[in-house]
């Protein structure tokens, strides 16, 4: 025993970064400023120096979100399941064009406005086309699964290049819904959406959470509570003012848009009500009193609520378009976001674990009773959802839905992105595609660039540039840094050390709950089950 | 062939690998309470029947029967087999490798709530109990097999012997009634096997779980079994106490080759 005493001596001392070089232990600084800097400054160039209009700064980081998200959703498929899905780009056109569709022959239900309706269709369609893809697929060894799925996208997009009764080689027309909006605000007489409510809801969560932490504190000595909760409830009032300020957004665009629609003013009211009340009882069963809930998160929701009213009442009319599409660029990194959050939530929950087991080895999982096949097809599903419904707004930013757009390419850029970022990392693969989509975006601009092949007089085009250096960089990570800038972070047990300690609430208490009690036999188990201890003791 | 005391029943179980005949009509009986040995000289299809039973191969022949519990098992998945209770190990330790030693202990509980699909919508909340009970679970078996101070290590962190033990404890997480060991003591210094059969053995007497195990190491099998099952070409040559075993002249052949003066 003395042999695994010492080698654990030795990987502790890793742990704990002793004997780490500086190079070793920045090393994802390093990556970050090396690929960084030069990336953002280049792209940053033309705006300071060349007077490049706003659109060119906008539309650049529109794409990028939308990108970023759709790489996340990558990463749920290549680094929780391990599957090289190499058709990534036709789940994205499915989302699109079944937008486009929608709109086009404006089909919808319930009354609910038409890009709605796309969207929720656009994420059913892309889910189920992931199904029929992969449930003949699903079985076979990785490698043929990469095969069979590029080839499935590519067929996919050829049938819409020539099937004319799909919109053919000149696709689907799509209106931006947010510029729509502006000419809808226009004639309600000004009511429009507005940065300002957001930016006031946020700045006013963040003093309101400053005064919380104080709060918080006091009632830790009172209750002689240790860190892990202040750390807690924090983190649970940084998401609900975020969340807020989001809602902020969105009940100024029902306002404009649906002014005369009670239903979604009510859903867009009934939505932050909804999540307070859960976010609550979440710290209620988490053994705290109501009071204690009350007193450190109602302010807190009472003042956000507050602050995006204001914003309300304040709202003006936008008229220059460029407003409008900063709007654009808002809704796309809010979605980015949204998606950012999920798949973090996945990540760490039982779901995203098997995932991970089945990943590092699917027949040790089976060995252990999960059904491998079951687990990745509903990680697909998951992640075509998703991806369907980021394929619509890339749709409304695209204004005309084409098969040209969706080459096989656009998967091997998403595929870059989650490499260069750090497969499994979802901070790294945001970030994978800032560098790499900025790296496109500001060297194909570099028209006058007097660069020419080797050994010959024919000039390098700058887009072909783009696509080298893409290529060069992706080589270059993958010989000296194949986990990416921000490699996969595996060692989160505090999680788990911090769910046991808020759960030390026993079982009486929860069975005299009677929201809990419902919430539990609506998923199919019951009290006794949750809070039975099997001890080894 | 219900009997009340036969936790596993495998009849005429025959496997081909093309012309290779694997298995040729192996029959195992492994009776609950009794701790039960495959042995048999390398190549003699010990891990293939341990594949079939587990269904991870399919049983090639007409008239095979494998139940367990009285429950008919052989066309099933793996994934079910594992789920009614008889939960394998595998002769190259297979944990994964890049999951921190308590993820390895969380995957393995069966139902847990927070795996399907919808249910983490709601955050945490619902499944986060049974989580936090879980993971109290996985800390206590842990400390049982002694290797609790290597928890927020990677799997692939751990020495060789800490691997074999992780490899158990998370069959003990699946809630198992029958334990399939493949060799779970290769290539271990033997003060380490004995501290393994130890607490094979506690697992056996105090918690009633069966153990069915494959193992080379002929000192420990003798010792620590109760019935012993000799596998040979595919056939099952003797069982049998170990005493009976170890007087077996079919047994001694199949081990060392036939003595040219007794034939």
């Amino acid at each position: 025993m003395t042999t695994d005493d010492n080698e654990l001596k030795e990987i502790k001392k890793r742990d704990m970064k002793e004997d780490l070089t500086p190079i070793e232990k920045y090393r994802s600084t390093i990556l970050a400023l090396l690929f960084g800097v030069p990336v953002i400054s280049l792209f940053l160039y033309p705006v300071f120096f060349e007077n490049a209009g706003t659109g060119y700064f906008i539309d650049t980081f529109s794409f990028l979100f939308i990108y970023a998200a759709i790489s996340l959703t990558l990463n749920l498929e290549i680094g929780y399941l391990g599957l090289p899905n190499f058709g990534k780009v036709a789940f994205i056109m499915v989302g699109a064009y079944t937008y486009a569709i929608v709109e086009n022959t404006g089909w919808t239900v319930l009354g609910l406005p038409i890009w709605i309706m796309g969207l929720i269709m656009a994420g059913i369609m892309t889910g189920l086309a992931g199904v029929v893809l992969t449930l003949p697929t699903l079985r076979l060894r990785e490698d043929y699964f990469a095969i069979v799925t590029i080839v499935g996208g590519e067929i996919l997009r050829l049938i819409f290049n020539n099937e004319t009764s799909l919109g053919g080689f000149s696709g689907f027309p799509v209106s931006n819904v947010i510029y729509q909006q502006r000419e809808v605000g226009e004639k309600l007489g000004g009511v429009n959406f507005e940065l300002e409510p957001f930016i006031f809801a946020i700045i006013i969560g963040i003093v309101s959470l400053l005064v919380f932490q104080y709060y918080q504190k006091k009632y830790a000595e009172v209750f002689e509570q240790n860190s892990t909760i202040i750390k807690y409830s924090l983190q649970k009032a940084i998401t609900v003012s975020i969340i807020l300020g989001i809602v902020a957004i969105y009940m100024n665009f029902t306002q404009a848009m649906f002014s005369s629609s009670i239903i979604l003013d009510i859903f867009a009211i009934g939505f932050p009500l909804l999540l307070t009340l859960l976010k609550s009882m979440d710290e209620f069963l988490n053994g705290l009193s109501v009071n204690h809930v009350w007193m450190t998160y109602g302010g807190s929701y009472a003042l956000v609520l507050l602050s995006f009213i204001i914003g309300l009442i304040n709202g003006r009319g936008v008229s220059d378009i460029s407003v409008v599409s900063w709007y654009f660029m808002l809704v796309t990194a809010i979605l980015m976001l949204i998606i950012y959050v999920i798949l973090q939530e996945i990540y760490y929950s039982p779901f995203g674990r098997t995932m991970r087991a089945i990943r590092e080895d699917d027949t040790s999982a089976m060995a252990i009773g999960k059904s491998v096949f079951e687990f990745r097809l509903k990680g697909l599903v998951v992640s075509n959802f998703l991806t369907g419904i980021i394929g619509a707004i890339f749709g409304w930013l695209l204004t005309n839905v084409t098969p040209q757009t969706f080459l096989p390419q656009v998967t091997f850029l998403l595929y870059i992105m989650v490499i260069i970022g750090g497969t499994g990392n979802n901070k790294g693969v945001i970030f994978g595609a800032i560098v790499v989509q900025l790296l496109i975006q500001t060297t194909r601009r570099l028209t006058n660039l007097d660069l020419y092949y080797p050994y010959t007089d024919r000039p390098i085009h700058p887009i072909n540039l783009a696509l080298i250096l893409t290529g060069v960089v992706l080589i270059v990570f993958l010989i000296y840094a194949p986990e990416g800038i921000f490699p996969e972070q595996r060692k989160h047990n505090d999680r788990y050390y911090e769910m046991l300690n808020l759960h030390r609430t026993d079982a009486e208490e929860l069975k005299s709950n009677p929201v809990l009690n419902f919430l539990v036999k609506a998923s199919g188990t019951s009290i006794d089950e949750l809070t039975k201890e099997e001890l080894y003791e | 062939m219900s009997d009340e005391s036969l936790e596993l029943n495998a009849d005429n179980v025959y496997k081909y690998f093309g012309g290779v005949k694997a298995l040729q009509g192996a029959t195992v009986a492994v009776r609950k309470g009794v701790l039960t040995s495959l042995i048999g000289p390398n190549g003699s299809g010990k891990s293939t029947f341990f594949n079939v039973i587990t269904g991870f191969l399919e049983s090639d022949g007409d008239n095979t029967t494998i139940t367990f519990r009285d429950n008919d098992i052989e066309n099933e998945q793996p994934d079910q087999i594992a789920l009614k209770g008889m939960v394998r190990t595998f002769q190259h330790t297979r944990n994964f490798p890049k999951l921190t030693v308590l993820e390895n202990m969380l995957i393995s509980p069966p139902n847990q709530i927070g795996e399907k699909l919808l249910w983490w919508v709601f955050g945490k909340l619902l499944w986060q109990k049974q989580e936090a009970s879980n993971v109290q679970k996985a800390i206590s078996v842990l400390k049982f097999l002694e290797i609790d101070h290597v928890k927020d290590h990677l799997a692939e962190e751990l020495s060789g012997g800490q691997q074999k033990l992780l490899a158990i404890g998370r069959l003990l997480m699946a809630q198992p009634s029958l334990l399939l060991l493949d060799e779970p003591v290769a290539g271990v210094n033997p003060t380490l096997a004995n501290k393994i059969f130890d607490q094979i053995i506690d697992l056996k007497e105090n918690r009633g779980i069966d153990i069915f195990l494959i193992e080379h190491n002929m000192d420990v099998v003798m010792s620590f079994s109760e019935e012993i099952y000799v596998l040979a070409d595919g056939r099952v040559i003797a069982h049998g106490s170990p005493e009976q075993i170890q007087k077996n002249k079919r047994v001694l052949n199949a081990y060392l080759g036939e003595n040219p003066e007794e034939a």
